[in-house]
């Protein structure tokens, strides 16, 4: 039974490739996320291992919150704990570091370094080359309170040499500074890209106020005397109080696992596209094993015949898809690992500097590539497998009926069943104001629903591609009645070549139609809720950079300007009433202006009445903790300062954020509070145009903040969402170009099943442009019926989601024709693409084998 | 009978009363030792309005002779003409036209395109072609061999004979110079056989059509004209005016 099936997997070699590359294709997106992530995380151990080397100790201060946005947030450590330390047995060295995030260095040419990227950092300059990670290699190490050194990496992007004047924008504003030496990390121009600016430890701390204080002390423990045991001497001695003391490996562990989790992220959206693009190569796997079962089912029945059991046809059509498995899964990671090692040439032609390692490809990656690909070919043949134990002895000597069927009775009523279940899960969707605890369900019920339409495929395979096609004989005759006939002769096979690019067409119009009504709702929101005329915000949209309150005042005291309204943001922690807490971003307004500038959507109360002590949250948040005007939630800031305040107005605007409070009581909980964004109103009959370039100088002094009006405020926001959109169309790219294999595949196995009508088509008179023409129809029908299904259940999915998403401020459904009639064109464009090989095959049969009687 | 297209212009002088003709015509496989000469030299007319029969042993080139006949194979030298139209000299894509607008063919099996009705299966060439129907020559020849209430059917819900009646229909439809049947009644029947041999004999008697027909059986063959029986890639000898007796008689003496 091995060599036979062997025998019979060689011959069929090149109808397997396309199963081999559907395998292939999502194998290769799933090892190579796999060996991306794997490497990424050993380089970032490296960094921070070799970051930690020297030191033996760390002294920090006590865990304030945890912040999912920022991580943990911790008290400082007064300055006079670095003696305290000092004194302690067994240390050599200790010094205080002060690090801080929040300042931006412009380069010769005036503009930010760095931009979007890896974060730019200011941190005192260790005297002490055991502590630090950074060498001098140019110059020398600030000594003076305005010099700096910068690592080589910023020194490069900034256009710098020794002995330049550059600049830091901070929190209080612009700042001048000597360049004096330029540093590098370790071999490495820079940690990953970041820019590293040492500056003395006064500096560092007058510039982050955090004068008197520091972030961490590093401890050098004395010759001989173990990490461990100068770490429990630090902690008898209770240098602090509160103090945390953990050893030099612990905190590059702890620092690189941080970064990791901040990428896993991105890591798992990959996955899922991977995932998406082995679920539609499934279809296709489970369809050419079906077809090939098919044609074969003479051979098999004469095996039958022969006396080979069931068993041993199961095995044999299993064994065959273990193999493709087995095979495609080792091509695929090793493709895989080709385009992990594409993604970093990619990452550091974008800038991000990443040293140079070597790809890790882990045991785990190559099994997970192994079983993955064998699993998914293993379970698609497994029902053809199962049809092909059926195959009766008696098939060998009859003539072989082609499978017209289309569904059973038992699927129709699945289907039906699960879209049943699926329309209960979806109903309080539809009601709008869906509490979100009850979110998972409407997503359950979707997930059921497109697993509804695909097991109803073949059901509706036939009288669907009779409509899609009706309009084909019209136009090309005959060739075209022969497509659409073609199309529809055996319903199972063109379901479920029409399913795999229902899967990819019904994500793709979903998100579509999703960005656009989330669009749409922006543009309304801010339509409605915004009075003024300018907006200026980070140019950065993902950073918490702001400018000095300064800029406000400076602002107002322009000509023309009716009411300036800026907005800051605290990262703190809120503890409700009952005591549980969760780490928030709360929005720091002035209410007098704000509500000038605005006018908020409210479901109980006005902006106006927000007062120090009271903090205005979102209704859905609200409704979630219970929360009702009145109650009081205690708000803790990185300072380490708690504020108890009532809760006032309930907000119902997505502008607003999940919670506000007054500038007054945000600068107790922050060390300096920052404006984010300022809202600016100009006096009646002021244009914009005419007042802008007065405004635009008052931003000279802040190069990260950009001066937008109404119109360039919308279309940045609506910038954003199409760039994500960009990236997830081509993540799904991946699933629809497998399932235009799959249509090219199908199409192949088909012809070569109807050789003989072929010739004989042939014989009466058929051209091969006919002929082409006809496969290329067949197949332009098959995308037709699987894109028009998967743009009306993703049109679908999309207005449940926008209507289960009103109160998170989605709340216009906007479809755009062109989106969808381009998705349409795109399908059948592609179709036709997806033909040509198979139409040229059949073009060339050769016309006497074709007709010739045995 | 006059043939549907005649606005070729004729280089052949006879081509006013031959539908076909081989010249030399020689059709090798292979080369030196292990060489088959299929054809070898078969020079041959079939003359408008006549049935003619081929018959011959396996492997005499009798279905060679028609494919190249039917434009469908090609020669290794010699000359083909169809209504005065030499095909050794045509492009695949001239071919093509020729077969779909003057010749006409039935097969023993697999005849019709299953996912077209009757009607369609009968309009094909035509439909290929772009051309018109004749509605009066087309109810005419679906009289004629009975299939006016299965016209709508497929052929999978039509019977062997219903099936290669359709096939006959189709080969009349487009009133080509001459039609070729590849043992046309080996798959059916006696009745059914007799059947269609009789709408065959009578679109020559009646309608002037020219039909040359390979075939095994010499009932089959008494309906021709006349018989030309091939052996080794040479006509051998001829029949005329054939009777079951005749080519029965004529075989057993062939076959000894």
């Amino acid at each position: 039974m091995l060599s036979t099936t062997l025998r019979s997997l060689w011959s069929h070699k090149r109808r397997l490739i396309s199963t081999c590359v559907a395998v292939i294709l999502g194998v290769a997106f799933m090892s190579g996320t796999l060996v991306l992530n794997a490497t990424l995380s050993r380089v970032f151990d490296d960094l921070f291992a070799e970051m930690g080397q020297g030191i033996d100790a760390v002294v920090r201060g006590p865990e304030l919150f945890e912040n999912e946005f920022t991580g943990t947030v911790r008290d400082l450590l007064p300055e006079d704990t670095v003696e305290n330390v000092e004194r302690v047995p067994g240390v050599a060295a200790a010094e205080g570091v002060v690090v801080g995030y929040d300042s931006t260095l412009l380069d010769a040419h005036g503009d930010p370094v760095g931009g979007a990227g890896p974060p730019t950092v200011v941190g005192s300059w260790s005297a002490n080359p055991i502590l630090s990670s950074y060498q001098v290699v140019e110059g020398r190490a600030p000594e003076a309170d305005d010099e700096v050194i910068i690592d080589r990496g910023g020194v490069r992007k900034g256009e710098f040499e020794v002995g330049d004047r550059v600049t830091l924008i901070n929190a209080n504003g612009p700042e001048q500074f000597t360049l004096v030496g330029v540093s590098a990390f370790g071999e490495a121009d820079s940690a990953g890209g970041s820019t590293f600016i040492g500056t003395t430890l006064a500096t560092a701390q007058r510039l982050q106020a955090k004068e008197g204080k520091v972030d961490q002390i590093e401890v050098v423990a004395d010759e001989g005397v173990s990490a461990a045991d100068v770490v429990t001497n630090i902690r008898e001695a209770k240098v602090a109080p509160g103090a945390e003391v953990i050893t030099g490996e612990q905190l590059s562990a702890e620092t690189s696992s941080n970064i990791k989790e901040g990428f896993s992220f991105f890591t798992t959206a990959l996955l899922v596209f991977a995932a998406v693009a082995l679920f539609v190569g499934w279809f296709i796997i489970s369809n050419t094993f079906s077809i090939l079962v098919a044609q074969r089912t003479r051979e098999l029945a004469l095996l039958r015949a022969l006396g080979a059991s069931r068993a041993q046809v199961l095995g044999s059509v299993l064994l065959e898809a273990a193999l493709i498995g087995v095979f495609s899964s080792l091509v695929g990671l090793i493709a895989g690992i080709a385009l992990a090692g594409g993604a970093f040439a990619l990452l550091n032609a974008l800038g991000v500097d990443i040293p140079q390692t070597s790809l890790v490809i882990g045991a785990d990656t190559a099994i997970a590539a192994v079983v993955v690909g064998l699993g998914v070919t293993a379970v698609a043949a497994l029902m053809p497998a199962v049809r092909a134990t059926r195959v009766p002895p008696l098939a060998a000597l009859r003539e072989v009926a082609l499978d017209r069927s289309g569904g059973s009775r038992l699927r129709a009523g699945a289907g039906v069943v699960m879209l049943v279940i699926a329309a209960l899960l979806i109903r309080p969707a539809l009601g709008g104001d869906l509490p979100s605890s009850e979110l998972p369900k409407v997503g359950l019920g979707l997930g059921l629903l497109v697993i509804g339409v695909l097991v109803l495929g073949p059901v509706m395979a036939r009288p669907l591609a009779r409509v899609v096609g009706a309009w084909i004989p019209l136009v090309k005759g005959v060739t075209g009645t022969l497509a659409r006939q073609n199309a529809m002769r055996s319903p199972r096979r063109t379901a479920s070549t029409a399913a795999a690019l229902i899967v990819g067409v019904t994500l793709v119009s979903f998100i579509t139609v999703f960005a656009s009504s989330t669009k749409a709702s922006i543009a309304d929101a801010i339509g409605q809720g915004f009075d003024g005329d300018f907006i200026i915000q980070p140019a950065n949209q993902f950073s918490f950079q702001g400018a000095s309150p300064e800029l406000v005042t400076d602002l107002k005291n322009v000509a023309g300007v009716d009411v300036v309204t800026g907005f800051g943001v605290v990262i703190g922690q809120i503890q409700f009433p009952n005591g549980d807490t969760t780490g928030a971003i709360v929005g720091a307004a002035d209410p007098a202006t704000a509500s000038k500038v605005f006018t908020f959507q409210m479901a109980s109360g006005s902006v106006a009445d927000l007062k120090p002590g009271v903090i205005v949250a979102d209704e859905a948040l609200a409704e979630e903790r219970g929360l009702e005007p009145g109650d009081t939630v205690t708000v803790l800031g990185d300072t380490g300062q708690k504020l108890t305040l009532t809760v006032g107005p309930i907000s119902s605007d997505p502008m607003l954020g999940q919670w506000t409070i007054t500038q007054t009581d945000a600068a107790k909980l922050v060390r300096q509070l920052t404006i984010a964004q300022v809202g600016i109103k100009l006096d009646p009959g002021v244009t914009p145009e005419a007042i802008r370039p007065a405004l635009k100088s008052q931003l000279v002094s802040y190069p990260t903040m950009k001066l937008q009006d109404r119109e360039q405020f919308t279309s940045s926001i609506i910038a954003s969402i199409t760039a994500l959109l960009n990236v997830i169309y081509g993540l799904l790219a991946v699933s629809i170009l497998i399932a235009l294999i799959g249509i090219a595949n199908t199409l192949s196995l088909s012809i070569h099943e109807r050789t003989r009508e072929l010739g004989l088509l042939r014989a009466m008179g058929m051209s091969r442009g006919q002929l082409r023409s006809s496969v290329r129809w067949e197949a332009v029908i098959v995308a037709l019926m699987g894109t028009s299904l998967g743009i009306v259940v993703g049109l679908f999915l999309s207005w449940v989601m926008v209507k289960a998403l009103q109160s998170e401020g989605i709340t216009e459904f906007a479809v755009r024709g062109p989106d969808v009639i381009m998705i349409v064109i795109l399908a059948a464009v592609f179709a036709v693409l997806a033909s040509v090989w198979p139409a040229y095959k059949a073009s060339r049969l050769a016309m006497l084998e074709a007709i010739a009687t045995e | 009978m006059p043939v549907a297209t005649t606005d070729t212009t004729s280089t052949d002088p006879a081509a006013g009363d031959v539908a076909a003709r081989a010249v030399n015509a020689r059709k090798h496989y292979g080369t030196g030792d292990t060489a088959v000469h299929a054809l070898d030299g078969v020079t041959v007319d079939f003359e408008v309005g006549r049935f003619a029969a081929i018959m011959g042993p396996s492997g005499s080139g009798k279905s060679t002779l028609m494919h190249c006949l039917a434009g469908l194979d090609e020669l290794t030298s010699g000359e083909v003409w169809i209504e005065g139209v030499n095909l050794t000299t045509l492009s695949e894509k001239e071919l093509t036209r020729v077969r779909r607008d003057r010749v006409g063919f039935v097969f023993q099996a697999f005849n019709l395109i299953p996912t077209l009705s009757a009607s369609e299966n009968i309009v094909l060439p035509l439909s290929l072609a772009g051309r018109s129907v004749d509605q009066a020559w087309f109810d005419e020849v679906v009289e004629t061999v009975g299939l006016g209430n299965r016209l709508s059917h497929r052929p999978s819900e039509l019977s062997g004979g219903q099936q290669q009646r359709v096939a006959v229909a189709r080969a009349l439809a487009s009133k080509p110079a001459i039609i070729f049947a590849d043992e046309p009644t080996g798959n059916l029947d006696s009745r059914s056989s007799a059947e269609i041999l009789t709408f065959m004999r009578r679109a020559v008697s009646d309608y002037g059509q020219t039909i040359v027909m390979v075939t095994h059986d010499p009932v089959a063959a008494s309906y021709a004209d006349r018989v030309l029986i091939l052996a080794d890639g040479n006509i051998v000898h001829e029949i005329t005016d054939p009777t079951t007796d005749t080519v029965v008689d004529f075989m057993k003496t062939f076959g000894e």
